[in-house]
């Protein structure tokens, strides 16, 4: 038995019993992680403070719906932070409904493919660590940071031009990545 | 039957980053709710950020911040969402915005083509609802910039293939296309086109109505 805390029995825990105590241990682990990403888009320390108190407030509050089958705690966790990003930039994110009666329902997955799943998501984490370093950089700012093209040019001293067709050869080579492994 | 023509990968992984315009990102997730194969998409690059998010170097918390937060936690349970009807048409998130199709308020732009515009614009082209006639044929048409269309119900065909509820076609300038409204429903769709563009097809249309007529 390793001394890691085991993040998803930390948010059962908050869902189940509101346990503060198990509160305090994921926010020991995940606070600075959200803070340092909040710091990626604001260079305002203040700022990047309250934000992190109000993702943490959100994990307290909405961890009744977290859905281990569907998302590691890491990932629930990053969505949570990237919307508190959108709120706070004053901007609006439509998303989908997953209860929605004209929502076109995914298969069921095997318990196998679960664990497929998890594989392929570190893959694509993995080709992405694989490329080269322009090209990631460019993705990563997409992905993780949410810049659009135009705002990682102006920040990288780039022409757009460059940064799409950084885009277009890292696709590319991702591409080819996950599907000759 | 899921969708066979997609979203790029590009604009999935802005989606997933939070990158996307108010009005891409309701086309994208418009999209997504129809779409299981491009959820799974956008779910590995959420969880390649969750992975990335883990990795992330550790910055020191200033004092104060873990009590500051547990003094605010509260027992109230968040208020329970709004329960979904029973049947809907037309997907979230785009119903929050317009309504079902019963409460769409069209206005006629020529016979057989109604739209409902919408306060966006996807990369300076506006974003609007159409609902075009079946049977209907829009004449050879170019376009000013790109052109792209999720089908809601119905479906058309152009020389690139048949689109059905889900499906998205891109056309870019370089094409001149005709498309066919498939026979049985009229077919709704949302549809970011330039202003120079739909005027111009619609108007050659128009021509040709009157000149068959
Ligand atoms: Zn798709």
């Amino acid at each position: 038995m390793s001394d890691e805390p085991d993040p998803y029995a930390l948010i059962e825990a908050v869902a189940l019993r509101k346990d503060r105590a198990a509160f305090a241990v994921l926010f020991g682990v995940y606070a600075p992680k959200v803070r340092g990403y909040l710091l990626r888009s604001s260079r305002d320390e203040v700022q990047a403070d309250e934000w992190t108190q109000e993702v943490m407030l959100r994990v307290w509050r909405r961890a009744g719906s977290y859905d281990p089958a569907k998302a590691a705690p890491s990932t629930w966790i990053f969505t949570i932070a990237r919307n508190v990003r959108i709120d706070a930039a004053r901007k609006v994110r439509p998303e989908l409904d997953p209860a929605d009666p004209a929502l076109v329902p995914s298969q069921p997955l095997a318990p196998d493919s679960a664990v497929d799943r998890q594989r392929r998501q570190h893959r694509v984490r993995a080709a992405v660590g694989a490329l080269p370093d322009a090209q990631a950089g460019v993705l990563r700012g997409a992905y993780f940071d949410g810049k659009t093209l135009r705002q990682i040019a102006e920040e990288q001293e780039l022409p757009l031009g460059t940064v799409k067709s950084r885009v277009r050869l890292a696709m590319a080579r991702l591409r080819q990545h996950l599907e000759g492994t | 039957m899921t969708p066979i023509h997609h979203i790029p990968e590009e604009e999935l992984i802005a989606y997933a980053g939070g990158a996307t315009t108010e009005g891409l990102a309701l086309f994208v997730a418009t999209h997504l709710a129809l779409c299981p194969d491009c959820r799974a998409v956008v779910e590995d690059w959420e969880a390649a950020a969750g992975l990335e998010l883990e990795d992330q170097e550790e910055t020191e918390l200033p004092s104060g911040l873990l009590d500051r937060v547990l003094a605010e936690l509260d027992d109230t349970p968040l208020p329970a969402d709004e329960a979904p009807p029973d049947r809907a048409v037309l997907p979230q998130p785009l119903r929050g915005y317009v309504g079902d199709v019963h409460e769409l308020q069209w206005r006629r732009l020529v016979p057989g083509i109604r739209q409902v515009v919408l306060p966006f614009q996807i990369d300076g082209t506006p974003l609007r609802l159409f609902e075009l006639q079946a049977g209907l044929k829009i004449p050879v048409h170019t376009h000013t910039g790109t052109e792209r269309t999720l089908v809601l119900t119905g479906g058309f065909t152009d020389q690139a293939g048949q689109y059905g509820p889900g499906d998205v076609s891109f056309l870019d300038d370089s094409e001149n296309h005709v498309q066919v409204i498939d026979p049985g429903e009229p077919c709704i769709a949302l549809i970011a086109a330039d202003g120079p563009l739909v005027p111009r097809s619609v108007t050659a249309w128009l021509l040709s109505w009157f000149v068959t007529a």
